[in-house]
């Protein structure tokens, strides 16, 4: 088992490499010459060309992109050519924001979809069953963007119940967190549904009802119980669809977290932010991933059984 | 009589062709056939809408005295904080918003096809090779990659579709990979190459035709996607440069206005939202039909 994650943590190595190099190439591509971000367009050609030396813009693209790799492996990104600030110091004091907005979306997400989803396959192809498919639909075909205004437009501007924007106390976390799960509620009604589905049909279920378990029993005791490796593997890969969907819904709530720092950084063209911000993002995600990887191998007995040998 | 009867029998078990087979099943399907009826009316209201507006007179060209007029028999949908009409502009946005989503995903489908179909044939260091970029790619999440595109490259309608086709371009390789993998083991495949077939013929010819289902469901699926993406990127104003009535850059300029003219939000919105769940209904719809097995 610990072999197992041993080799799950060394694969992460070649990923944030290569995450590393992607994003470098990317932003490397942008037009315009970058110096004019850190100094003034009317800048003497001392001061450009000191600006350049200071922030290693004249050395070849592999060297500085190795420079990067190396910086980042000791926890350096860099510093912002607005605020001065580093990144990594930035990104850290933004992520709890974040963090803390993407959890209570997947609790709420959970917290609709579950009970749906079971509703749904227990009462398959029922007025209820219908209706619930037609609102995942709804769910995942929603643009969150607008789904945000919606509402606010409702709660905030209208009934005036709740916050339209900021972060102040649990209310304010409320409209932030269903603009973000509506799309993980949605997606993860319909895989609780099918494994539901599959799993209310196994023998287990049925030899359960035939010896006298209630019905309510068999669906939570047996049948939920194992329908739910799937359901938690789906919303864990859907972790990075929430922490990407941040970005929008963070710029509609003015919610102080990385995504709104990040849209920040690419209307200021502050390149370092845009960069180390990216960056960061895809390597909380790919740890996250793992842990959740881990997991699953200790609860689920299957897996457990698979790399203890 | 038996002449009758063996008329009859032969027209009940009238042999079909896996494609009829499939549109059979996709027709008994409702809300699949209604996700088609309403791409067809989008499509056909893009189409028209070149025709019906004049672009320069009607879409962008400002009304001051007209501005913020609330949905009427002469506005539709009202008017914006220029006074442009906001009906012409919805209507007129299908067409970017379709372009995008339509080109972006054929575009990732051709390269991540060929990306998966290679990786699944060849095998060995190719394939590891191919798939261990998949998984970087897999591992930004994909907002943020168009992101870093969009911004690097500049707002351009262009940019904006190589942004939102990259994202896709992985999922895309995973699902051909797979699919091939499943496929060219088979029988048909080895007498096709024992008789003198070439990889590429072989890959051509045989296995790309019978991996194609998964690939035709996740492309049907990944258009609406496509399309929220780039609304995304254009309300976050990395998409297509105003004045063009891109649906998400409507909604970031009605944003501004939603306490008394909601209407500027509502209309845009409701057609994302729509052509989204069209294309949904068809993904799912098509899955069902190629699968009778997934069906739910």
């Amino acid at each position: 088992m610990y072999r197992y994650i041993l080799k799950r943590l060394l694969m992460l190595i070649p990923v944030i490499i290569g995450i590393t190099l992607v994003i470098y190439f990317t932003m490397d591509l942008a037009p315009g010459d970058p110096v004019y971000q850190i100094v003034s367009e009317r800048a003497s050609e001392e001061e450009i060309a000191a600006a350049r030396e200071e922030y290693h813009l004249n050395d070849p693209f592999l060297v500085r992109c190795g420079r990067y790799l190396l910086n980042l492996c000791k926890g350096d990104l860099g510093v912002s050519y607005q605020s001065k600030r580093p990144v990594a110091e930035i990104y850290f004091s933004k992520l709890p924001a974040t963090l803390a907005l993407a959890v209570a979306s997947i609790v709420i997400a959970l917290l609709i979809s579950i009970p749906l989803g079971i509703y749904a396959a227990t009462h398959q192809n029922s007025w209820g069953d219908s209706t619930s498919m037609i609102l995942s639909l709804v769910g995942v075909s929603m643009p969150n963007f607008w789904l945000g205004l919606l509402l606010v437009l409702a709660f905030a501007l209208h009934l005036g119940w709740l916050p339209s924007g900021g972060m102040n106390g649990f209310a304010s976390v409320i409209l932030p967190a269903l603009t973000e799960g509506a799309y993980l509620a949605g997606f993860m009604t319909r895989t609780t549904r099918s494994a539901m589905l599959d799993t209310i049909r196994s023998d287990y279920v049925f030899m359960a009802l035939a010896k006298g378990v209630s019905k309510k029993e068999s669906i939570m005791k047996h049948a939920f119980k194992n329908a739910l490796i799937p359901i938690v593997t789906a919303g864990g890969v859907q972790f990075a669809y929430v922490m990407g969907g941040c970005v929008v819904t963070e710029t509609v709530f003015a919610w102080p977290g990385i995504g709104r720092q990040l849209v920040e950084g690419i209307n200021q063209r502050d390149i370092p932010v845009v960069l180390g911000f990216i960056i960061l993002t895809a390597i909380v995600v790919c740890i996250i991933n793992l842990m959740l990887d881990i997991i699953y191998a200790f609860v689920d007995p299957r897996i457990k059984a698979q790399y203890s040998k | 009589m038996e002449n009758n009867q063996g008329t009859r029998s032969r027209k009940q078990y009238k042999r079909r062709s896996a494609l009829q087979e499939v549109w059979r099943r996709f027709r008994k399907n409702p809300g699949a056939m209604l996700g088609l009826f309403m791409v067809i009316l989008i499509v056909g209201v893009a189409i028209a809408s070149g025709f019906i507006f004049d672009y320069q007179k009607d879409v962008v060209a400002q009304h001051i005295t007209q501005r913020l007029k609330p949905p009427s028999a002469q506005h539709w949908f009202g008017t914006d904080q220029l006074g442009r009409d906001i009906f012409a502009r919805v209507l007129y946005g299908a067409r970017y918003s379709l372009s995008i989503g339509l080109i972006a995903v054929c575009v990732s489908l051709i390269v991540g096809v060929t990306l998966g179909a290679i990786a699944g044939y060849v095998g060995g260091i190719v394939e590891n090779i191919i798939m261990r970029v998949v998984d970087i790619f897999l591992a930004i999440p994909s907002i943020l990659l168009a992101i870093a595109v969009v911004s690097a490259l500049g707002q351009s309608a262009l940019n904006l579709m190589i942004a939102v086709g990259l994202c896709t371009v992985p999922s895309f390789a995973q699902v051909a990979r797979a699919s091939v993998l499943t496929v060219r083991n088979n029988e048909y495949v080895e007498a096709s190459r024992a008789i003198g077939a070439t990889n590429w013929q072989v890959i051509r010819s045989h296995i790309l035709p019978n991996s194609l289902s998964p690939i035709i469901v996740q492309a049907t699926l990944r258009i609406g996607s496509a399309i929220i993406s780039a609304s995304a990127l254009s309300f976050l104003g990395l998409g297509i440069p105003l004045p063009a009535p891109e649906w998400g850059a409507m909604l970031s300029e009605g944003r501004q206005y939603i306490r008394d003219y909601s209407y500027m939000t509502l209309f845009p919105g409701l057609a994302i939202l729509l052509t989204v769940i069209s294309f949904n209904l068809i993904g799912d719809g098509l899955r069902d039909a190629i699968d009778p097995k997934l069906k739910r």
